[in-house]
């Protein structure tokens, strides 16, 4: 008996040495309270009793927002993606920020002036900011933020060329252009890539993989970065902000909640969930879930202007490098079939022939519209047979990890299969179709939402590096456009340029898409413009 | 024993060694590539050749490998390119989330396995027993994704009487850190329970019909001391085996199960890591997933000698 029971011992031991071996690893795992899982509760109840003097309900001090992208860096310069600029833009100020019509409106400067020629810029910074540790912002923190940005951002790269920003005294910076450019402004307002001005120091100890430490001036500061798991701000209390009434990021921003907690949640289905059960108090909705939202007085539904919708031809490839099969396709393409199999639902989508979105009257042109939308298989037909097409396979390049690709290439194989093109659905992960879209013999259409810039030097796809876009006449216009002074120059110069896009046809443009966003009553003024929430100004009331 | 045990773990040296030299080739064979992920959509090609450069990817596959396993040997598995930690640091940090969970799944799967296994070999054929088997027959063709989800509807949205998602450490408290577990954890136990119970309930069959089953019988040995000491005891060694199976499984990362509750283990790490090429990362967790699946088989041998003293491991 015994010996049997010093047997289930050991067997005792082993079962709690293991038990124990978990709740340690559980505890040195996780020295920060709530990994990944914010105080979305406790959060209330540790509030301090703010009333809101307006309304007379009480104030939330805590935030907690969805994102539905990982973020693979949170340095400003260096990114492109959406959910990174959520954050960003709540760190960082650049000198210039987009109201909601995309016109750059002073942040972090307090006046600009440009010599008649459009070539010198001098920027005078406002004074006595400073930076959530504590330095103040001069004039050399921003040349040294701005001449690391255009290295990085390739829209800045490929409009300032060689030219540096320079600290002309502690509080103003100079830019001398070799050539004119009307996108100065707009490039430093940019959201992606954004142009955030850092501390000198942080700017020069950046690292290949980006900048060791996230010091901005923006309303809220950097308390932690759990990657894949949360990133908590919380209030600058020195925060200084701009003058001017809030429009899109312009104007006067203040932060009026203690923290915000962006928690990663990448499954729709669980973001969505969390949202219904109160986690979240924002949301991006999907068709099928709409039903549960769209007639609860609690919630508001707004309607996101977010992505363009864009083909792009492989310049490179032995199909779409003979313009006659990029007409083809063009006369072929039915946009509405394919933005209604991208949105499901006619609410969610609009047609535009543009580049630019209509709201954005400076450089919004319908020149060249005629090859929009065609939908005309007849006419494709016969300009396949002039091009000699003999049942080439022709490779969409797509992936189902993110987004309406998928359903937009599927939408577009139908299409193409109806004419009798042979066609092939190369479907990879995210990671592995950026390293394809790279590569000039790997594809041959590619179809993907773009966030739409404010001017068309910001526009991926007439860069040679997305598509392989390399013609001398697109260079030289997209060179005019950006030159061009007066208002009436930039409108002839835009509407060549616009033009000649359709005619090149190194993209065609599909159209614009909406998304849907729930929003809870007792979240009051979040903002969007591209489709990116501004958080400074957002009040939170506690749940009744 | 020790010598056995010794032998075991110096047997784990050249599986680790072949295992990473696998997992390398897999993962400079497949495209996509971290500076490309890190730079995002439209990147331009010389700063992205610029920062593969400076991160050394351009170097050939052999020059990375022996550079990787020189560190690896020193106890160094390399540098996560995208969370800003060694690649030690950030296992130890997500594998605290996949123990708790593996474990109360694991416990949850346990408890209603065996009773109900126990059951139905008492009464082969009667209620209990096609109890079992219908039980087993859902356990098995429920996928835990879709139970998780109806879980989640009823027990957060609906009831709100636990959280959507998320983990708690148990510094949080001991309810907080439950509250987080109990809904993944019965996603994930159905499965594992229907195969445990099955297997209880089928070793135990075989047992019965021994002699010594018999004899206990005949002598006047209480039934439930018969079940429970002679019968139960006996086919212990095929559950102990099933069981240790389904521990090692759910260790190496309940991948779904993490990423629709949200929760930071080793599944959703790796997930992560494979999405944007953190190529030590994938490596120094596939190593420590096989280092797991190996010891968890090593404590289950052990458990052998402790269920049946007719074991012995040389």
């Amino acid at each position: 008996m015994n010996h049997h029971s010093s047997k289930w011992t050991i067997a005792f031991l082993i079962f709690v040495l293991l038990l124990t071996g978990c709740s340690s690893n559980a505890a040195n795992g996780t020295n920060n309270s709530n990994i990944s899982s914010p105080g979305p509760t406790d959060a209330a109840s540790a509030d301090a009793n703010v009333v809101d003097a307006n309304e007379g309900k009480e104030l939330a001090t805590e935030l907690k927002f969805p994102l539905d992208q990982s973020i693979p860096t949170l340095d400003p310069h260096l990114s492109l993606g959406g959910s990174n600029s959520t954050v960003v833009l709540n760190v960082f100020e650049g000198l210039f920020s987009f109201n909601s019509s995309y016109e750059p409106v002073p942040s972090l400067a307090e006046s600009y002036e440009v010599s008649e020629d459009g070539k010198n810029y001098v920027f005078h910074l406002r004074q006595g900011i400073t930076f959530h540790n504590g330095k103040e912002l001069k004039a050399e923190d921003a040349a040294a933020s701005l001449n690391r940005w255009k290295e990085l951002a390739p829209r800045a790269k490929s409009s300032f060329g060689e030219s540096e920003f320079e600290a002309q005294d502690d509080y103003t910076v100079v830019l001398n252009l070799n050539e004119p450019k009307n996108d100065t402004l707009a490039q430093l307002s940019h959201v992606l890539n954004f142009a955030a001005i850092m501390p000198k120091e942080v700017v020069e100890s950046a690292g290949p993989d980006g900048v060791k430490e996230y010091i901005g001036t923006g309303p809220f500061k950097l308390v932690e970065w759990k990657a894949d798991q949360y990133i908590h701000v919380s209030k600058f209390e020195n925060y200084q902000s701009p003058d001017g009434e809030s429009d899109g990021f312009a104007g006067k921003r203040e932060a009026l909640v203690n923290d915000i907690y962006f928690t990663l949640a990448l499954d729709n289905a669980t973001r969505f969930s969390s949202f219904l059960a109160g986690d979240f108090d924002y949301v991006d909705v999907s068709i099928d879930n709409l039903p549960l939202v769209e007639n609860d007085d609690s919630i508001e539904l707004v309607k996101d202007l977010s992505t363009d919708f864009n083909l792009i031809f492989n310049k490179k490839s032995p199909l779409f490098s003979d313009i006659a099969y990029r007409q083809a396709v063009a006369a072929l393409v039915n946009a509405e079939e394919i933005l209604l199999g991208i949105t499901s639902t006619p609410d969610l989508y609009r047609l535009n022939p543009s580049y630019m979105y209509e709201e954005n009257a400076k450089w919004y042109s319908e020149a060249g519209s005629e090859a929009y939308n065609q939908s005309n298989p007849e006419e494709a037909k016969r300009l396949l047979a002039e091009a000699g097409y003999n049942g080439e396979v022709v490779r969409l390049l797509t992936t189902k990890d993110t987004g309406s690709f998928y359903n937009a290439s599927l939408m577009l194989q139908a299409q193409l299969e109806a004419i009798g093109v042979k066609t092939q659905l190369d479907i990879y992960d995210y990671a592995t179709m950026l390293t394809k879209r790279a590569d000039a013999t790997a594809w041959d259409i590619y179809l993907g939402p773009f966030i739409v810039p404010s001017t068309p030097s910001q526009l991926l796809y007439l860069n040679p590096s997305y598509g392989f876009a390399e013609d001398a006449k697109l260079a030289e216009l997209l060179k005019k456009a950006t030159a061009a002074l007066t208002d009436e120059e930039i409108k002839e110069a835009n509407d060549e340029l616009q033009a000649y896009v359709w005619e090149y046809l190194g993209n065609v443009k599909i159209g614009d898409t909406y998304r849907y966003k729930a929003i809870r009553s007792n979240l009051q003024g979040v903002t969007t413009l591209y489709g990116i929430p501004n958080l400074s100004n957002t009040k939170v009331y506690k749940k009744s | 024993m020790a010598i056995y045990v010794l032998k075991r773990l110096l047997a784990l040296v050249p599986t680790l060694f072949i295992m990473s030299v696998i997992v390398f080739i897999i993962i400079y064979l497949i495209p996509g590539d971290p500076a490309r992920v890190m730079l995002g959509d439209g990147a331009d090609e010389a700063t992205i050749q610029q920062v593969r450069e400076q991160m050394g990817l351009n170097q050939p596959v052999l020059p990375q490998y022996i550079n990787w396993i020189s560190g690896a040997l020193q106890g160094n598995f390399g540098e996560s390119y995208f969370l800003g930690k060694s690649v030690m640091a950030a296992i130890g940090e997500h594998a605290g989330p996949t123990f708790s969970l593996a474990v109360l799944a694991l416990l949850l799967s346990l408890c209603t396995a065996i009773p109900l296994g126990i059951a139905a070999a008492k009464h082969q054929g009667g209620l209990a027993d096609k109890l079992l088997t219908a039980f087993s027959l859902l356990g098995m063709a429920i996928p835990g994704f879709l139970l998780s989800l109806f879980l989640v509807l009823l027990f957060a949205v609906k009831l709100k009487w636990l959280p959507v998602s998320g983990y708690a450490s148990l510094q949080d408290g001991v309810w907080s850190y439950l509250k987080h577990l109990i809904l993944p954890a019965v996603s994930l136990s159905p499965l594992m329970g229907a195969i445990i119970a099955r297997m209880v309930r089928s070793s135990m069959l075989e047992v019965m019909n021994q002699s010594y089953v018999k004899t206990a019988r005949a002598k006047g040995v209480s039934e439930h001391r018969v079940i429970y000491k002679h019968v139960l005891r006996n086919a212990l060694i095929p559950i102990i085996t099933v069981t240790g199976g389904a521990f090692g499984t759910l260790l190496a990362g309940a991948a779904v199960i993490e990423t629709v509750f949200n929760i930071p283990g080793l599944g959703q790490l790796l997930v992560h890591s494979v999405a944007r090429r953190d190529y030590a990362v994938i490596q120094g967790i596939v190593l420590f997933i096989a280092f797991l699946y190996v010891a968890v088989n090593l404590i289950v041998d052990l458990l052998y000698v402790v269920a049946d003293p007719r074991v012995r491991l040389e």
